[in-house]
């Protein structure tokens, strides 16, 4: 079998003196949707930014495809293939959406590459392209946010409560477009906290909280155990 | 998996800290160390060696060089805390290197 191209090893770490995450283990191979579920506050967010080393891990490794992580710099990562994609879109409100494609151009594409991804994908971008980007709508800052994962040709997807206030229908769209680039080959780490859209599309999932998944698996495994998970009625919490 | 993003993530280059740098600033503590050191000396045998056979004369270019000697020392002390620190610091970061690689050790066995 492939080495994963996200692999945890018994992962802890916290802000300050303060411990978030207890022991994570999980693997991400290519082509993986792998979906964490949990309620707010359990954690998930900053499991996110351990995998793309915005925050070390007090203990346990972080690899990327086979690479122990440890002393290197989240750009670096970034910059070969490691995309995140945060919580609240991670564009930029006071520029254009042209000026936040532009920002795109880090990991070397060039913004014509960029643009033409983008447009053929989103073509509701492209009749707004000298629009300041915090004036889209939530669906079209999404999309902004998501052009990033399509057209820098990453290989490994990190996001981070892709329908938090968005409609229905535009987040299935969006994890249609997930689940396309994962055929493509790209491991993704989605994480969530509402959970049956993202179980849809989802190849694995797992159930974090406070700091600990609590289950993994399939996601039809999982979604029975969801309620339990959520509103606390089972010895996880 | 795909092999070019594999051998992009190893091709990164990790951050080596300033180990050289604490090398150079270890030895210009030694440097000062030792200069400090040997100026005092200095000022102890010239002193000594000037005996005209007048106190008064003799006292005044002593005193001269007592101001010298204590310039020494004071370097050999600065000399010995920059040292020092960056000895520590060195030793630190390998013990830390040691201390990362016995937990990777213990969480894969």
């Amino acid at each position: 079998m492939d080495k994963p191209l996200l692999q945890l090893e018994n992962v802890s770490t916290g802000y300050g003196i303060i411990p978030v995450l207890h022991g994570i283990n999980l693997s991400v191979h290519k082509g993986d949707i792998y979906a964490l579920l949990g309620p707010n506050g359990g954690g998930k967010s900053t499991l996110l930014k351990v995998c793309s080393r915005q925050i070390d891990p007090w203990t346990g490794s972080v690899k990327v495809a086979g690479r122990l992580t440890d002393g290197i710099p989240a750009e670096d990562l970034a910059k070969v293939g490691v995309c995140t994609i945060p919580e609240g879109k991670g564009i930029f409100p006071n520029l254009t959406v042209d000026e936040n494609l532009i920002m795109m151009t880090h990991a070397s594409q060039s913004l014509e590459e960029i643009q033409s991804v983008t447009f053929k994908r989103f073509p509701q971008l492209g009749n707004k392209r000298k629009q300041l980007a915090g004036t889209l709508s939530g669906g079209e800052q999404q999309m902004l946010s998501m052009s990033r994962a399509l057209s820098t040709n990453p290989k490994l997807l990190l996001l981070d409560e892709l329908s938090m206030g968005l409609a229905p229908i535009i987040v299935r769209d969006l994890y249609g477009l997930v689940s396309h680039l994962a055929e493509e080959g790209i491991g993704v780490l989605v994480v969530e906290q509402f959970a049956r859209t993202v179980l849809g599309v989802a190849t694995r999932a797992g159930i974090l909280i406070n700091g600990k998944i609590i289950s993994e698996g399939s996601p039809n495994e999982l979604e029975d155990q969801l309620s339990d998970a959520y509103l606390g009625t089972k010895d996880n919490v | 998996m795909d092999n070019e993003f594999e051998n992009a993530i190893q091709k990164i280059k990790t951050k080596t800290g300033s180990n050289e740098r604490d090398k150079l600033f270890e030895l210009i503590g030694l440097l000062i160390l030792f200069g400090g050191v040997i100026l005092t000396l200095i000022a102890y045998f010239v002193a000594g060696s000037q005996n005209s056979g007048n106190v008064a004369i003799d006292s005044l270019e002593h005193n001269e060089h007592i101001i010298l000697a204590i310039f020494g020392v004071a370097l050999s002390i600065s000399g010995g805390f920059i040292y020092l620190r960056f000895s520590i610091g060195r030793f630190l970061r390998f013990w830390l290197l040691r201390q990362i690689h016995e937990n990777n050790k213990s969480s894969k066995s």
